[in-house]
C-alpha cells in the first residue's frame, strides 16, 4: 500500500510550499474590516471616507507558513536537537508582465535555498518576533504572554502569477530530490493562490509535477485557494459539481486525492473525507488554510 | 521467595542507543550482571512487596525518556505501607514527578524551539507491578505497557490489553505537565495471585502487540504435540523465543528478525520501535 513508509532521518521526506505573490495578494484579507479616514479621498471622480484595513493576504499567508514551520521544527524536536525528518522549501511565484518572478522566498540566512533540512530552518530564522497570546491563568481566566514568532518568510505582493512556471521550477526540485530520496515518504507539495494562472493553463505542468514518485507512491499536490470575497468555503471537496467556475473546477482536477492516513486525521476533524477526496479548498479564509496546512503537514509515521 | 528479574531493552532501527525512550525499574535489586542493553538481578517477594516498572516514552515529545524513568523510580520507590496506589497517592507521586521533571530539563539554557517545545510537557505510558508475600499480585496500567503472566505453558493473564487489534497509535498517557495536580489519570487496575515457577512479563507496546500477535497465530494443538514440536526446532512460539533470551546479542538477534518478518498484509511482525523486557520469574 503507499503512503506507508517510515519517515526518519536517513530516509526523510519533504514539503515545498508555491505561493502566489502576485499583485492581488496585497489586498486586505476582510475588506469589510474598515477604518475611517482622518479626511475624504478623492480618486478617479469616486471619494472615498474610509478605508479597508487589517492584514493583507501576503501577510496572513507569511504568517500562516512561519506558523506551520514553526509547529514542524517543534514536532521534530527532542532533547538532543531538531531531527532532520523532513527538508522544506518555500517558492513564491509573482513578478511583472514581461518576466515571471518564481523563486526561493526563505530570507535572511536562508536566501536563496531551495531545499532547506529542518534542522537548519530551526538555527536559522531571518529574526524572532515577539507577539502576544493569550493563555490560561489556571484559574479560568486569560492572561497575555509573550512568545517568540520566528520568522523565514516575508510577504511579497507584485505582479502577475506565473503558476506554470511555479509548477515546472518544483518539478526541477523535486526531481534532484527524489534522485537522492527513492524510497522516501512521497514529496508533498501545497500552492496557495488568490487567483488564476497568467502564464498559462497549468493542468499539464501539474500533472508532469504529481507523475513523480518515490517507491512509496506518487508527488501529492495540494491547492488552497483564498479569497476576500464573502463567499462560503469549499473544503476538500470529492466531486467537482459542487464548484462555481472552470477556475475552482481547474484547481480540483490538479490536486491529489487525500491519502488513506489524512483522510482520517480530516475525518478526526469533524470533515467528511474518502477515497474521492481531494486535497483542495476553495474561497479559504485563514482558519481554513491554517487548517488546511496541519492536516496536509501532519506527520503519519515519524520514526 | 525469590525472583529473577531480567531486563533487555533496544532503541528503535535507526537510533543512536542514548534516543532510547522505555525505561525499567525493580525495587531493591541485587544486581547480579549487566551486559549491553541487558541488566539481570536477583530480587526477593518480601517485605516490603517487590516491585517493577516499566514506562514507555511518547516520540512525539522532548525529555520522554527522562519522564519515564522518573516515573518507573517513583513507582518502584513507593513505601511498603502504600500498598496499593490509590489516586490521593498517585495525584502526590506524580506531583513530585512532575517536580523532579521541571527540574531535570531546566537546568540548561535550551535553543527557542525547545523552551516552546517544554511546554507541550513528555508524555508516557506506565506500568507497575507489586508482588505481595502472601502470594497477590497487584498491578497499574495507563496506556499500552503490557503485564502477561505465564504458569506453564498457559498465558493466564494479559492486561491492560488483551489483544493485538486493541493496540492503537494513540493510547492515553501521563505528562509531565499539568495544569492541575488533582485532576485524576485513567489508570487501569488488576489483581492477582502468584505461586512458585509462575513467569511474568512486563513489555512495552511494540513488543507486547508482537507477543500477543504471535500467541493469537500459534495454531491449537495438544501439549504434548506442542512439547514435541518444540523441542525438534525451537518453532516460532513466542514464549519459546522470549523464555530463552539470555542476553544482549540473542535479544538483537530477536528484535531483529521480528522487525523484518512480515505479515500476510506486508505489515512488520514488530513494529519499528524501543523494545523493552522485563522477565521475572518466581522461585522457591
Amino acid at each position: 500500500m503507499p503512503y506507508q513508509a517510515e519517515v526518519s532521518r536517513s530516509n526523510p521526506s519533504c514539503f515545498l510550499f508555491l505561493i502566489d505573490q502576485s499583485g492581488s495578494m496585497g489586498e486586505v484579507v476582510d475588506p469589510t474590516n474598515l477604518q475611517a479616514l482622518d479626511k475624504p479621498v478623492t480618486v478617479d471622480g469616486q471619494t472615498f471616507t474610509h478605508t479597508a484595513s487589517g492584514q493583507t493576504k501576503a501577510q496572513a499567508v507569511a504568517d500562516a507558513i512561519n506558523r506551520l514551520l514553526q509547529n514542524l521544527v517543534i514536532k521534530c524536536a527532542k532533547s538532543e536537537g531538531v531531527r532532520d525528518y523532513y527538508h522544506v522549501g518555500v517558492i513564491g511565484y509573482g513578478g511583472d508582465n514581461t518576466a515571471g518572478r518564481v523563486q526561493p522566498a526563505f530570507s535572511a540566512g536562508l536566501a536563496g535555498r531551495e531545499m532547506v533540512p529542518i534542522s537548519e530552518i530551526a538555527n536559522t530564522p531571518a529574526r524572532i518576533d515577539e507577539r502576544s497570546k493569550k493563555v490560561s491563568d489556571g484559574a479560568g481566566g486569560l492572561v497575555e504572554q509573550n512568545v517568540k514568532f520566528p520568522i523565514w518568510f516575508e510577504p511579497l505582493a507584485s505582479g502577475g502569477t506565473p503558476m506554470c512556471a511555479a509548477f515546472n521550477r518544483a518539478t526541477t526540485i523535486l526531481g534532484s530530490w527524489l534522485q537522492q530520496h527513492p524510497t522516501g515518504f512521497p514529496p508533498i507539495v501545497i500552492n496557495i493562490t488568490d487567483g488564476e494562472s497568467t502564464d498559462g493553463d497549468p493542468a499539464s505542468a501539474a500533472e508532469t509535477l504529481k507523475q513523480l514518485q518515490t517507491d512509496d507512491g506518487a508527488v501529492i499536490l495540494f491547492n488552497v485557494h483564498i479569497s476576500t470575497k464573502q463567499l462560503k468555503p469549499i473544503e476538500f471537496p470529492d466531486t467537482d459539481v459542487t464548484l462555481p467556475d472552470e477556475h475552482a473546477k481547474l484547481l480540483f482536477k490538479m490536486s491529489s486525492c487525500l491519502p488513506p492516513y489524512m483522510q482520517q486525521m480530516a475525518s478526526q476533524e469533524g470533515i467528511p473525507a474518502g477515497a474521492n477526496t481531494r486535497g483542495f479548498v476553495f474561497n479559504a479564509k485563514m482558519e481554513q488554510v491554517i487548517q488546511f496546512l496541519d492536516i496536509g503537514t501532519r506527520p503519519s509515521n515519524l520514526r | 521467595m525469590m525472583c529473577v528479574v531480567s531486563a533487555f531493552a533496544l532503541p528503535k532501527k535507526g537510533n543512536r542507543p542514548d534516543e532510547y525512550e522505555d525505561a525499567s525499574h525493580c525495587s531493591r535489586p541485587k544486581q547480579v550482571r549487566v551486559g549491553g542493553s541487558c541488566g539481570f538481578w536477583e530480587a526477593t517477594i518480601n517485605d516490603p512487596p517487590l516491585r517493577l516498572a516499566i514506562a514507555d516514552g511518547a516520540t512525539e515529545t522532548s525529555f520522554s525518556g527522562i519522564w519515564a524513568a522518573i516515573l518507573v523510580r517513583r513507582f518502584c520507590r513507593r513505601k511498603a505501607s502504600d500498598g496499593q496506589w490509590l489516586q490521593k497517592d498517585i495525584n502526590q507521586d506524580l506531583k513530585k514527578c512532575r517536580e523532579i521533571w521541571k527540574r531535570k530539563v531546566g537546568a540548561r539554557p535550551l535553543p527557542w524551539y525547545a523552551e516552546q517545545k517544554l511546554e507541550y510537557g513528555a508524555y508516557s505510558s506506565l506500568l507497575g507491578v507489586t508482588f505481595e508475600l502472601d502470594g497477590s499480585w497487584h498491578c497499574v496500567a495507563l496506556g499500552d505497557s503490557c503485564l502477561f503472566q505465564v504458569r506453564g505453558e498457559d498465558k493466564i493473564a494479559a492486561f491492560p490489553l488483551t489483544t493485538a487489534a486493541e493496540f492503537s497509535s494513540r493510547p492515553t498517557l501521563i505528562c509531565s505537565n499539568s495544569t492541575s495536580d488533582d485532576q485524576p489519570i485513567d489508570l487501569v487496575v488488576r489483581s492477582g495471585e502468584w505461586c512458585v515457577g509462575d513467569e511474568f512479563y512486563l513489555m512495552t507496546d511494540a513488543v507486547a502487540c508482537w507477543f500477543l500477535r504471535s500467541w493469537e497465530m500459534r495454531p491449537v494443538v495438544s501439549w504434548r504435540r506442542a512439547k514435541r514440536r518444540l523441542s525438534r526446532n525451537g518453532g516460532d512460539d513466542p514464549l519459546w523465543s522470549i523464555r530463552k533470551l539470555y542476553g544482549a546479542s540473542d535479544f538483537e538477534e530477536f528484535v531483529r528478525s521480528q522487525r523484518t518478518a512480515l505479515l500476510g498484509d506486508g505489515a512488520p511482525m514488530m513494529k519499528n520501535d524501543d523494545v523493552t523486557i522485563v522477565r521475572c520469574k518466581i522461585r522457591p
